[in-house]
């Protein structure tokens, strides 16, 4: 809200700077967010007015707060007294009393409409309100003054010589003041003539009943409408006014007839116009709630102690009622906070005027306690250094993305990845699902990279997925993500190993769990390089590796050839609990060494070979102690659909020195059984 | 000239291994100089034979050892020699992977943890999709209230979960506080955590995100005062950005605390003189706090005759693009390895 400094000065006497009044304000709970001086010395500040602080959004408002802490008199302007109004015989009847609970018309006659006074225009000007008429705008500055909406209906177009205030009962038509045609829902609030509505109660005047250069006779409004009611009046017509705002965080209901009679002194001065009768109607009673409290729970919730003297005095100038009892105080709020309620909110007021400055800092004083971090969060906090000294960096990317992303990656219907959950009012429409998977906000981030220049991309993501199980909250897990990207370009040293066994390299180095790598048919992935990344014996899957499909890389539309892309995602919660163990015992019996080197079929698998060779029905004594590939070769020498491997074996005892002999007939066992079963060769 | 003149005279002209080797070979070897002169002893008369064949076998002794030194000489000149041959250019680059980089939000947050950690407080997490109540109702952020304009809020579409019972509005929470109603749920008093995470509003621009990461905090016990909370807010600021940073509490609003404040501190770019960055008040918001309402404590069926505490909450962005001038948020989230690979 913009309020005047000068305009301030009508209500209090004060000498302090503008400068001062802003470092008041932001220290009592008005934050200041802007401050600019003007041409003719007075300086426009913003305020942040928070919701509770209905009773602020007026300058009296402000100033009362302002007079309270400088320890001055508030000055209220004179209203006028029409006491002696005649009887129009105009009407107001109240049906919805819930919503409406007190509504106050004055009859003005006599009215002659033109423009307000100039330091009226620059007042509504510098508060952000455009000048219209000395009407309206007597009705805007009141507003502005005491914080109550009012509304100038022109009387003669009034039908019924009466004003009807109910809820409407099935959806109605109502042209509002901005020349809108609105269809209103059933429920919400109206002001109607004999004929139908003239107003959205609370929110805008209707059209035809609006004043304008000829209109003479008004009837000028000033109510009391439930703000529930017309916040959804003013959330489903989309239509926000400084009347609705105001309303919606509650008015003061004591001030309704008030505001009313300054207005109308306004208009008598300023247009010429009579007050012919002075209506008020308050079926619904505001009824005072006194609240005990005590000055040693002040001290508790805050740490200070404030003498009571001075307690009874803050509140007291903040217009609190205070009564002493015998074991406490008894607090009456005035009418126009109704958001104090209990204690607590009593302490605060004490508290925001005593100044929280003056409150000391203290150090709570608590007992030990023992809450050691979390396995999961060790583990997470494990991974992290795992990757970055991996060579990768950590990305954040939004929860949001869409089902074209599922697309792109040929995620088939019924996978689980498809069961997404749905944002209602998406930001824009390619972020209108929660993610199911993290890697297609790698790829993003990816392509930002080459398109910025990059020409190797090491990430990864650790971040939470979410999948609609039909159960009350979706189900929440989650999953670490990692790329690799290299560029084609010279380098100084190469890489050793393939892609994919870097990917499957990283997953052994950061993993304490014992993963089974299976063949994996992810429809985004290159069939002869990817494997699904499973627990449980192969049973669960929980991930998969890879190289991304030629043919999904081209999709991506990036502006290398065909990049080789290593991917890696899996979920992450068995990775959090590392299972207690014991030290096997270091053996002082030495080793024997063979080698065994086979040509066997290309679809041969060299875990196979390694089963084969730890088989323990040729050993039951337990003798083969590691096996260790050390070659894989293809090409010359070696006929076509062949490759030969070389494995080397570590014979030893945990009980005895081993004989040669014993080695080597279990080695020639061991290499005939490799052979049988694979149906390989030994290699020449 | 003798024997061991002209070894010596011969000795001197050797400058590799090889020579030596043949050196030794032709005094020392089978058919050696010193060998043939051993084998004339025999026939010589016993007395000259004991002095001769002495003098021979301390020549023998001698040349042994020059040959050995000789040996040892020439052994590490050429060992130098080969290696002055093969010496490398050590100023080309180390065969490693460099270190990825650190996200900002993971450093601060880590930074954040570590310290409540020290003084006792357990971390404790919440899910991203939250009902209305928890994120709402329970924080006494009534329904048709003001107070939800406070957050511009994502709703989450009513088809999904289609077995819920209820006809509760889920949202992706908007502040991490609905934490504070999940574990006040589930345990007693006296209690103290912090629940990082990630939240989300419904608004973007250069300086707001549709998601971004908070940390909230509570405490509850006996005699817990609004000073305290100043207290442990002034020690951890502090910590945070040095133990100079003037801090200050100023009253706010939140639904869920009462008193209220926002917490300032000095402006760290300007030092309090007034800049761009704290709109030239000296001063910069960095989070919100307060005493737990009576109306949350009552929501969780707390005795608040018996127990007070106090709340507060942060955004990790924020805090870190104050600490490191970073004044675009999007910077966050695009994955930017120019501007990630800086931490």
């Amino acid at each position: 809200m913009l309020i005047s400094y000068n305009w301030l000065k009508d209500y209090i006497d004060f000498d302090n700077s503008a400068g001062e009044i802003a470092e008041i304000l932001t220290m009592s709970g008005l934050e200041v967010e802007s401050f600019n001086r003007q041409d003719n010395g007075d300086v426009i500040m913003e305020l942040n007015v928070t919701p509770n602080r209905a009773d602020c959004l007026s300058v009296i408002g402000v100033a009362r707060d302002v007079a309270a802490i400088l320890k001055k008199t508030l000055k209220l302007p004179e209203t006028g007294d029409f006491g002696n109004a005649t009887d129009t015989g105009f009407k107001v009847e109240i049906i919805d009393a819930a919503l409406c609970h007190r509504y106050c018309g004055i009859v003005i006659s006599g009215v002659k409409v033109t423009p307000s006074p100039e330091w009226m225009r620059d007042r509504l000007e510098h508060s952000g309100i455009r000048p219209i008429n000395n009407i309206v705008d007597i009705t805007n500055y009141v507003l502005l003054e005491f914080g109550q909406p009012l509304h100038a209906f022109d009387l003669s177009r009034l039908k019924g010589n009466k004003i009807i205030v109910k809820a409407a009962d099935r959806p109605q038509m109502i042209a509002t003041l901005d020349g809108i045609e609105r269809t209103v829902a059933a429920g919400t609030l109206l002001i109607c003539d004999a004929d139908g509505p003239v107003a959205l109660a609370g929110v805008m005047g209707g059209k035809d009943s609006a004043v304008t250069e000829t209109t003479t006779d008004i009837l000028l409004e000033s109510a009391w409408f439930s703000p529930a009611s017309i916040r959804v009046t003013s959330k489903l017509t989309g239509l926000r006014s400084e009347s609705s705002f105001r309303f919606e965080r509650t008015t003061d209901i004591d001030g309704v007839k008030n505001a009313a009679l300054r207005a109308a002194s306004l208009m008598a001065a300023h247009s010429g116009g009579l007050i012919s009768e002075v209506i008020d109607n308050y079926p619904n009673r505001y009824a005072a709630r006194p609240i005990a409290m005590s000055c040693e729970n002040v001290q508790k919730l805050l740490g200070v102690k404030i003498p009571e003297g001075q307690i009874v005095d803050i509140l007291s100038r903040l217009g609190f009622t205070v009564e002493r009892l015998p074991q406490n105080l008894l607090i009456t709020p005035p009418s126009f906070r109704r958001d104090i309620e209990l204690e607590a909110d009593l302490i605060e007021e004490i508290a925001r005027i005593y100044g929280y400055n003056n409150i000391p800092a203290v150090m709570p004083q608590l007992s030990l306690a023992i809450n050691n971090v979390s396995d999961k969060h060790k583990k997470l906090a494990e991974l992290r250094h795992s990757l970055r000294y991996a060579g990768f960096t950590e990305t954040i990317n939004y929860s949001f993305t869409s089902k074209d992303d599922l697309t792109l990656l040929n995620i088939p219907e019924g996978d689980q990845r498809r069961a997404a959950v749905t944002v209602k009012n998406p930001l824009q429409k390619d972020y209108n699902i929660l993610r199911t998977f993290l890697l297609p906000s790698l790829l993003k981030n990816l392509k930002h990279n080459i398109a910025v220049g990059a020409k190797e991309v090491n990430i990864y993501e650790i971040g939470t997925v979410f999948f609609d199980t039909g159960d009350e909250f979706p189900k929440e897990r989650l999953k670490l993500a990692v790329l690799s990207y290299s560029g084609k370009g010279k380098r100084l040293y190469n890489e050793p190993a393939s892609q994919f066994y870097s990917m499957k390299g990283l997953l052994e180095t950061i993993s304490s769990v014992n993963y089974e790598l299976r063949q994996s048919n992810e429809a985004f992935l290159d069939d002869g390089q990817s494997a699904d990344i499973c627990i449980g014996g192969g049973n669960e899957k929980v991930g998969f590796l890879g190289q991304v499909s030629a043919e999904i890389a081209a999709r991506l539309d990036m502006i290398v050839d065909r990049p080789e892309i290593a991917v890696l995602e899996m979920f992450i919660e068995h990775e959090e609990t590392k299972p207690m163990f014991k030290t096997s015992i270091i053996t002082k019996y030495p080793p024997i060494e063979r080698d065994i080197a086979i040509v066997v079929d290309d679809s041969c698998q060299s875990c196979d070979i390694i089963n084969l060779i730890k088989d323990k029905r040729l050993d039951p004594g337990r003798l083969v102690e590691f096996v260790e590939i050390f070659d894989l070769y293809k090409g010359k020498n070696i006929p076509d659909g062949k490759k030969s491997l070389a494995y080397h074996i570590v014979y030893r005892s945990k009980e005895r020195t081993l004989l040669e002999s014993e080695v080597d007939a279990l080695h020639a066992e061991i290499v005939n059984h490799v052979i049988g079963k694979t149906g390989g060769a030994l290699r020449a | 000239m003798t024997t061991l003149e002209s070894f010596l005279s011969e000795l001197e002209a050797v400058a590799t291994t090889a020579a030596l080797r043949e050196l030794r070979s032709k005094y020392l070897g089978k058919k050696g100089v010193l060998t043939e002169q051993l084998k004339t002893l025999p026939s010589l008369d016993p007395h000259h034979r004991a002095v001769f064949g002495a003098s021979i076998n301390e020549t023998k002794k001698y040349i042994e050892e020059r040959l050995k030194e000789h040996e040892k000489q020439l052994t590490s000149k050429e060992i130098k020699a080969k290696l002055s041959k093969e010496k490398i250019d050590i100023t080309l680059p180390g065969y490693y992977k460099k270190p990825g980089g650190r996200h900002p939000v993971t450093i601060i947050l880590a930074e954040i943890t570590d310290i409540f950690v020290s003084m006792g407080f357990s971390i404790e997490e919440g899910p991203e999709v939250e009902s209305d109540y928890y994120n709402f109702e329970a924080l006494n952020i009534p329904q048709n209230h003001p107070a939800r304009d406070m957050q511009d809020t994502f709703y989450i579409d009513s088809n999904v979960g289609s077995n819920r019972s209820g006809d509760d509005a889920f949202v992706l929470r908007t502040h991490t506080s609905p934490v504070q109603i999940r574990v006040m749920k589930n345990s007693s008093p006296p209690l103290r955590f912090i629940a990082p995470g990630k939240v989300y509003r419904c608004d973007s621009d250069i300086s707001h995100s549709p998601m971004f990461h908070q940390i909230e905090g509570l405490v509850v016990d006996k005699d817990i005062s609004f000073a305290n909370l100043k207290g442990l807010l002034e020690g951890f600021l502090r910590k945070v950005f040095g133990p100079d940073v003037p801090v200050r509490l100023r009253p706010s609003f939140f639904p869920f605390t009462e008193p209220s404040a926002e917490v300032d501190m000095g402006c760290y770019f300007c030092k309090g003189s007034g800049c761009r960055v704290c709109k030239g008040t000296g001063w910069i918001e960095i989070m919100g706090a307060g005493m737990v309402d009576p109306r949350v404590f009552n929501n969780v069926g707390y005795d608040t005759n018996q127990y007070s505490g106090f709340a507060f909450g942060m955004g990790i962005e924020r805090i870190a693009s104050l600490k490191y001038g970073i004044d675009d948020i999007r910077l966050y989230y695009e994955g930017d390895l120019r501007f990630l690979r800086q931490f």
